[in-house]
């Protein structure tokens, strides 16, 4: 998980734990690069994080051709960016506040 | 003789100068012609003055009375030079070879003269270019404002949209947690969600307030409730108020203000001014602290909010006072606020007939100043009541 929002984290991390899944947070994506190694399932990625954007992240998975699975958050409204992220095909992209019913089921199959 | 001899003679003259009967005799058709010749010029040229006039009148352009001015001189010039020729002719009868320039210069100026009717019309065109510029000019410039305006807007919404969605997401999904944590009889668990839930909905809410200021700033101007306090006690109360959260930073905070100085102002909103700006110069500002000074300047008070924090760079400046506007927080973490602070503060000092300036470089602090009329030579001393104050007069009256 990528996420700069206490709250966020702490809600997802007990979630995600309840559900028996093992979870690893980053709050850049400076941090969250040398998680990849750990060849993640999912990564719950948000947009707007300090430092780079939460795409370049998903940029490095794409151009990696990693087997990972991307669910991308964000507040954002920025069309550009979503744009930019709908370009590089994320498997789930959720507006916040996201619905986790969707998030759950997605990342179940 | 000598050549040096010869022309010593030329210009001192022989005295055997050709009679006027002489040199006219046998010529008299092409002297006449000659005459005739330089009337037509004459009158060629005094056409084109009669239509160089009218357009004078007529155009308002400042470009094409300009290009008007500049023909006018030219004319002039040729004027005289041709008429120069005059004495030439009185020693050098040569009328047929003249008669043959004249014929040339009487069809060039008629020629133009004739076409200077036509003057007005390019000058007109000159002018409907010059406006068609100009109204282009101000379209691209209405454009850009729009450009402008428009990205403002999409960053305002932008920013609205991220920082109300990000607590309500921990909001909605703390909500999810403490549903898990009941089903499941985990008391500590729900909790710590519960808790959760209410910062997060009183992050919500704060946000929620800082929006209705800015609109009310924006939509309607709270009237000013202005009284005579005293600037020292003013400065210590905001003083007071960042203490904790100045020592929780490790930073001091200090003041420096001479204690006779009485505004006739708004307290609330002036405490909220100053709120601000220190608020802000604590938020970035990471060693050191910051120094609120407050000096006279003719009949205005101007108060100085110094920070030793990471400054700004100049290109930032002009946009500190735009709502959401923050520099190096792209991210737009909210420990360093929503980018709201200082538009409030801008727009409360406007309320107040006062102006908020920075002065700032990267990575060398900034010093804000607000300056505020209202300076009063009362003395009087000033007797605070809670959040407002009256004077010790007032409060004498009020006691009975």
């Amino acid at each position: 998980m990528v996420e700069d929002d206490r709250s966020t984290v702490l809600a997802l991390r007990t979630i995600f734990s309840r559900k028996g899944w093992n979870v690893t947070v980053a709050t850049t994506v400076a941090e969250a690069v040398p998680l990849l190694a750990q060849e993640p399932q999912w990564v719950i990625l948000d947009l707007m994080l300090p430092g780079e954007n939460g795409d370049a992240l998903l940029r490095v998975i794409r151009a990696g051709k990693l087997p990972i699975r991307v669910a991308v958050t964000t507040g954002t409204e920025d069309p550009q960016l979503l744009q930019t992220v709908a370009r590089l095909q994320p498997e789930l992209l959720l507006k916040k506040p996201i619905d986790l019913r969707t998030l759950l089921n997605a990342m179940a199959n | 003789m000598t050549s040096i001899g010869r022309v010593i003679d030329w210009f001192a003259g022989s005295g055997n100068y050709m009679t006027l009967k002489h040199c006219m005799g046998g010529d008299n058709f092409w002297i006449g012609l000659t005459v005739t010749l330089d009337f037509a010029v004459a009158a060629g040229y005094g056409l084109i003055a009669i239509h160089w006039w009218r357009n004078q009148k007529l155009l308002q352009n400042v470009n094409a009375r300009r290009a008007l001015g500049r023909m006018r001189d030219i004319f002039f010039f040729c004027g005289i030079c041709g008429y120069l020729f005059i004495p030439i002719k009185m020693v050098w009868p040569a009328w047929r070879l003249y008669d043959m320039f004249l014929a040339v210069l009487v069809y060039v100026t008629w020629r133009y003269a004739w076409g200077a009717k036509e003057l007005k019309v390019v000058y007109t065109e000159l002018v409907k270019t010059d406006k068609l510029e100009a109204d282009l000019k101000h379209s691209q410039e209405e454009l850009e404002a729009s450009r402008h305006e428009s990205r403002r807007r999409s960053f305002f919404m932008n920013a609205i949209s991220h920082d109300l969605r990000t607590p309500l997401n921990g909001l909605v999904l703390q909500t999810d947690v403490a549903e898990l944590s009941a089903d499941a009889n985990d008391l500590a668990g729900l909790r710590e969600s519960l808790s959760e839930i209410k910062a997060s909905a009183r992050a919500t809410a704060d946000l929620l307030n800082m929006f209705l200021e800015v609109g009310r700033l924006n939509w309607s101007a709270v009237p000013n409730n202005c009284v005579d306090i005293s600037v020292a006690e003013v400065v210590r109360r905001v003083v007071d108020v960042h203490h904790a959260f100045c020592q929780k930073k490790g930073l001091t905070i200090e003041s420096d203000v001479p204690e006779s100085l009485v505004l006739h102002t708004d307290r609330v909103k002036l405490e909220r001014i100053l709120g601000n700006l220190v608020d802000n110069g604590i938020k970035f500002t990471n060693q050191g602290g910051l120094v609120i000074s407050v000096e006279r300047s003719k009949d205005r008070i101007v108060f100085r909010v110094e920070d030793s924090g990471i400054g700004i760079e100049p290109k930032f400046q002009g946009r500190l006072f735009e709502e959401f506007f923050q520099v190096h927080n792209d991210e737009r973490d909210r420990s360093k606020g929503f980018g709201l602070g200082l538009p409030i503060a801008k727009g409360l000092a406007t309320q107040l007939d006062g102006t908020i300036a920075v002065e700032s470089r990267a990575g060398a602090g900034s010093v804000f100043t607000l300056s505020l009329p209202g300076l009063s030579e009362r003395r009087v001393p000033v007797v605070s009541l809670g959040t407002g104050s009256i004077r010790a007069d007032q409060a004498a009256v009020a006691g009975g």
